[in-house]
Parts: structure tokens; sequence; C-alpha cells
């Protein structure tokens, strides 16, 4: 019995070593195991943990405004959705759908994600309604996300400006590109708590935040912009003519208020265009100017002293011999003074001075012009033009760019020589880009010289002058017509492919603006006269009275305008409506008698309302009707 | 017995700050929840306003009133000699 006894109490006793020893080696396996977690994995699962409770996401800026100089929108960023998703999530039964909602073909829908298994873009900066559209499917791994996209408001006006912005936001043509780093937008980072599904929790803390890119104020006038894009494409369509550019510039401060090229692009839609219409003529294409460059030539001949105004020089009758090369004039001329140079347009008077003053001097002053050199502008792909070393001019050289033949230059480089006339000789860097600072100037003519030239340019847009179709009614223009002949690829000129120009700034006296026209190609007629000076009137016509400069000539006849009164009301036009706003009834009654309408009246007291609409058209006999207001 | 009833105020003290805290912390999360959508819908308002401007900006182009003021009004440019008042 114990013996039994002592069997059992060994039994036990073991039994109860081995749930000892297995409960010691359990709680040795939770020792290292925490020991693991905490000590060796610690850090590692600490930031896992971390990562699953904390999200940090990037948020981008959008990039600066741009503006022109009175403050309206030329360029602006706003958010727009596009459409991602992770393509191995997106369930096939699902597809047909998507496709219809992001209103594309399934097949490119399929080409999207074929092969794909993480993050695609099916859509990048979209319309809302496709976004709304997309987010109404609910489709597992389908998702949107929101991007900043570049709007540009003037569309086509402003597209060779203002350049495009890539799908990254970043600047790939234009000011867009020229001052990138100006109007990028820093991004910023924001940290968000997340719940146990993933789901972001209210609040959130900005690690850093993001900063809108830097507002970008034009020396563009968006009234003048448009004006001057209209009255070029009306030129261009009119003539049938390759394309064309305008250039509006102060002289007083090289502000460039407009700069136009045609043929346009919508930069809003900029991928839709051929790379060749991005192109801004106004600084990338050269021409040669032609009869434009005389003036700068006459210039150099009366500042250095050799010739006076007065001066005369003998055209030779129309053909004057220069070593091998003959020099013609389009209509034979014999003595001519300076004036009659710029007037008539006499190649053969230029040369002639232009071998008489030398290579030396000519090419120096054509030099502080600033041709041959980048304006400095600030754009990108702006060219220098061409402007050989004196030293390398020979007799024919020099008398061919004393006309314009054998130089080119850009119409913006044309546009700052010609405001050295307007500006009392002195030549400013011309500027897009609207600062504070003053435009300090270089003299390049005296200004003794500069009203000289001047006053022969007036007589160049005289009614013996070959710019007369430039002039506004009511203003004196300076400026010159240019009709050069375009050089071919084998070096020689073409009989039929020419390049009209007219530069020029108004009103002569007190100059406001400077514009230079350039049309390529004309078809109708190849003459700056006839095809350029009209797209002049037309921009200083309308450009002029904005600025606030009224036209000193207020006799016309042809204007069909009384200009007795200074009160709409009193404007009496045969055939319009007149302005009774604003009038009692019995001054209404009598306006309309005395121009032959009749006049039905609403209510009593002051004219309010009108129909038709002042200033329009009206036949004579018609009725008018009126609404009074007490 | 006297003991045994000191211990009921403590006792419902405690409830009471317990169940406040629950219920702050509640508030807490609803008021930061009504902040988030103040500061979603403070969001979405300025990018409707940037979107507006810049409709402003295109309805106002200077081309679009031109042509609008030619074809609905059957207006003119101006000519210098008409302008009175600059």
């Amino acid at each position: 019995m114990s013996k039994l006894h002592q069997q059992h109490d060994i039994h036990t006793r073991r039994r109860m070593e081995v749930v000892i020893g297995l409960m010691a080696l359990g709680l040795a396996m939770l020792l290292i195991r925490a020991v693991d977690l905490h000590v060796l994995q610690g850090d590692e699962l600490k930031a896992r943990a971390s990562h699953q409770h904390f999200h940090q996401y990037h948020v981008a800026a959008p990039r600066g405004t741009i503006v022109d100089r009175q403050g309206r929108i030329l360029s602006k960023s706003i958010e727009v959705p596009s459409i991602g998703a992770l393509a191995a999530e997106i369930p096939g039964k699902d597809l047909q759908a998507l496709a219809k909602a992001l209103a594309i073909p399934l097949s490119k829908l399929q080409r999207k994600i074929k092969h794909r298994k993480g993050f695609t873009w099916l859509a990048r900066q979209t319309s809302p309604a496709i976004a709304a559209r997309v987010k109404a499917l609910n489709i597992p791994g389908v998702r949107q996300e929101n991007e900043w996209r570049r709007y540009h408001p003037l569309g086509p006006e402003t597209g060779h400006i203002l350049g495009f912005v890539g799908i990254d936001g970043h600047g790939l043509e234009g000011i867009e590109r020229s001052m990138d780093q100006h109007l990028q937008g820093q991004a910023g980072t924001r940290l968000v708590q997340r719940d146990a599904h993933g789901h972001s929790l209210p609040g959130g803390v900005w690690l850093k935040k993001p900063h809108m890119g830097s507002t970008l104020t034009l020396t563009l006038d968006s009234n003048i912009q448009s004006i001057a894009y209209a009255a070029l494409t009306e030129a261009v369509h009119k003539q049938h003519a390759k394309g064309g550019s305008v250039v509006v510039m102060n002289p007083k401060n090289g502000d460039i208020l407009a700069m136009a090229s045609w043929p346009g692009f919508n930069p809003n839609n900029f991928t839709k265009y051929k790379p060749g219409q991005w192109r801004n003529r106004a600084i990338t294409d050269v021409f040669e100017p032609g009869s434009t460059m005389k003036p700068f030539t006459i210039a150099t001949a009366i500042d250095s002293k050799k010739w006076q105004v007065n001066s005369l020089v003998f055209c030779e009758n129309g053909d004057f011999q220069v070593a091998d090369y003959t020099i013609h004039d389009d209509h034979s001329e014999g003595w001519l003074d300076l004036t009659g140079v710029i007037a008539r347009s006499s190649n053969i008077g230029a040369a002639k001075i232009a071998l008489d003053i030398g290579a030396t001097q000519l090419g120096g002053h054509l030099s502080s012009l600033g041709f041959g050199q980048r304006t400095g502008i600030g754009l990108g792909g702006e060219s220098p033009g061409i402007l050989s070393p004196p030293r390398k001019w020979g007799v024919v050289e020099t008398a061919n760019i004393a006309f314009g033949q054998g130089i080119a230059t850009t119409p913006l480089q044309l546009a700052a020589a010609f405001s050295v006339f307007a500006n009392h000789g002195i030549k400013l860097t011309p500027r897009l880009v609207l600062s504070g600072k003053e435009n300090q100037g270089t003299q390049v003519f005296s200004k003794k010289t500069s009203q000289a030239v001047t006053q022969m340019l007036i007589a160049a847009t005289g009614i013996n002058g070959t710019g007369q179709r430039a002039v506004p009614a009511g203003y004196d223009i300076a400026g010159k017509t240019g009709t050069a002949q375009k050089a071919t690829k084998q070096g020689s000129y073409s009989k039929d492919k020419f390049t009209a120009v007219f530069a020029g700034f108004a009103p002569a006296e007190n100059p406001e603006v400077v514009i230079v026209v350039v049309i390529d190609e004309p078809q109708k007629s190849i003459y700056g006269g006839v095809v350029a000076a009209p797209v002049f009137r037309e921009i200083a016509a309308t450009t002029l009275p904005y600025l606030g400069s009224l036209p000193k000539n207020q006799d016309s006849t042809d204007w069909q305008v009384q200009q007795a009164s200074a009160t709409p009301n009193n404007i009496s036009v045969s055939g319009i409506t007149p302005h009774l706003i604003g009038l009692s009834l019995r001054q209404a009654f009598q306006q309309a008698e005395q121009q032959g309408y009749a006049l039905h009246s609403h209510g009593s007291g002051w004219v309010t309302r009108q129909s038709p609409h002042p200033l329009t058209a009206l036949s004579a006999g018609s009725d008018i009707e009126v609404w009074l207001n007490e | 017995m006297n003991t045994r009833l000191l211990y009921i105020p403590l006792f419902l003290s405690m409830s009471v700050l317990a169940a406040s805290q629950v219920w702050l912390s509640h508030l807490r999360l609803e008021t930061s929840q009504r902040a988030s959508l103040l500061q979603q819908e403070i969001t979405k308002q300025q990018d409707k306003i940037q979107a507006l401007g810049l409709e402003y900006a295109s309805l106002s182009r200077p081309n679009r009133l031109r042509q609008l003021a030619h074809r609905e009004l059957g207006m003119q440019a101006p000519r210098p000699m008409q302008v009175l008042q600059p």
C-alpha cells in the first residue's frame, strides 16, 4: 500500500514538474516575444503603427495669377477634377459604364488599364460634369483627385505672349515659361489622423502650408491687345496673307501695351495646334525692314553734322549704279531734300547718304538702336535679328542696308528703334513685366535730330507721303511705310513674296504709342502703305482716345457727328437713334421730332429707358419708345 | 454603515465626471467634425470665387464685348471724333 502511495506521489510530482516546466517555457517565450516586440522591433513597429494612424499627403499649390496693367486676369489656375484608378481593382463588368461616363471609347479605356496593376490616370483635368458622372457610378478602385489647371480667359489674343502650362504645372512657352520660377507655387504637406478603417478623421495639421505662386503684372493692356489682335486678324484675312504681327509700345517708358501675332492659337487647348503656330512672330520672326530703315539712315546723317535737314541729294532719276549693282527707285526722282528722301521713300537718296557717312558710323548707330541684338524682353526664342559687323560691309552692303536690305529685324526691335524718335533720341529697353523701377535709357540721337526726323516722318504720312493711309482723322502721325522683298533659300530675292510694314508713332507731337505692323506675304497688294498702314490707323484710332489722347482737329465733316456739345444727348446723327436717357419728356419729344422720329412714352418724369438703344441704326420716321420714372 | 454612505456621493461624483468626460469627448469630436465641414465649405466657396472670377474675366473679355455690342446692339467702335470724354 505504502509502495503504491509512494509511486502515486512521484507521478503527481512529475506531472506538476511538467506543468510548471511548460508554464515556465510559455512565460519565457512570452518574455522573449515581448523583448522582441518592444526592444528589437520596437522602432519599426512604432513607425508602422504611426503610419497606420497618421497619413501625410502633399497638397499642390496653384501658380500665381497673371494680370494686365489694369489688374484684369490674363491667366489663372483653378482646381479641376482628375479621375485616377487602381487598374487591378476595377471590375470588368463596370468598364462599359465607366467608359461612357468618361466619354471615351471602351477600347481606349481598356488600353489605359491593360497591363497596369498600380495607379493610372483615366482622365486628367477633366470637367466637373464628367467627374460627377464617374463618382455616381461608385466603381471600386476608381477615385477622384483634384489638380490645378491653367486658364487664359483671353484665349488666342494673348496666346503667344503668355504661352501655356503643361499638365504637371510647369510653364512650357511664353511668359508662363520664362517666369516659371516666379509663378510656381510651393506645395504643402498635411498630416491627418485615420481611424481603424483607414478613413481620415476630422482635423489634421499643416506640417508645411502650401503657398500660391506670386502674382505677375504685365505691361499689357488687354483692351489694346484685343484691338491690335482684331485689326491684325482682319488685315491678314483681307489680304490672304501668310501671317503678321503687331507691336504697340509706350515710347516714354518702354512698356509693351500689345503684342499680337497671326496665326494665333488658343493656349487653353494648345495641343490642337502645330508647334509652328505657338511661335510669337513679333519676337521670333525676322524680316528685312525695307524703307522703314531709311529714317535711321537719315538720323545718322544729321547726327554726323555732315548733313542738314535741308541738304539736297540727287536721286539719279530712278537708277543708280553701285559697283556692279543697280539700285532702283519706284518713282524716279531728281533732287530731294532729306524730308523728300523719307516722304518719297527714295532708295537711291538713302543709299547715297549712307555711302557718304560711311559704314562705321551707320553700323554703329544701328547697333546702338538695338539691331542685331536681342531686346532682353525676357521671352524665350527671341531672335537677335541680323546685322553683320560694319567692317564686313562693302559699298553695296552699305547702300543696301541704308534702305533696309541686307539687314533683318524683328517687329519688336523695330518698335524699340522707332521709340527713339518718339522719346527725344533716348532708347529704352522694351519691357513686358510691370515694375516700379524707372526704365533707364541711352541717348542714341540728339533731341534735335529726333525732332527733325519726326517732322520728316509726319511728312511721310502727309498728303504726298507713302503712309497717308495710316492717319486717323484728327491726329498727326509720324511713320514710315516699308515694302520688302523676301529672301529666298537660294540667297536671292523673291519676285512675288513681300513683307508689308508700317512703323510709326502717334500723336506725332506727344507720342503715346509706337505701333509696328508687319504683314507677311500679302496677296492683294504688296505695299506697306496699302496693306500695313490701314492696320496702324485702325489701332491708333481706337487706342489713342482710350489712352486719353483726344484728336486735335475737331472740324472733320465726314463723321456725321455734331461736336458742339460735350453731352451725349446732343449727338444728332441721321440714321442713328438719339440718346434720350436722362431727358425730360418735353426734351425727349423735342429731340425726336427734330430728327424726324415718332416718340411713344410710358410714365412721367425722366427718361430712364429707351428702345431702340441709343446710337443704334434707325431708319428715318421710325418709332422710339421711352419709359420715364419720377 | 456611515462609512458606506460616504462612498455613495463619491461614487456618484465619479460617475458624473466619467459621463461628462464621455460627453465632452463626443462634443469635441462633433465640434471638430463641424469645424472640418465648415473648413471644407470655406475652401469650396473660395474655389467657387476663383472660378467665378475667371468666368467674369472670360465673359468680359474685350473681344466678346465688342462682338456682343456689334451683333446684339448694332453698335460700332467710336471714332476718335465721337469720343468726347475719354
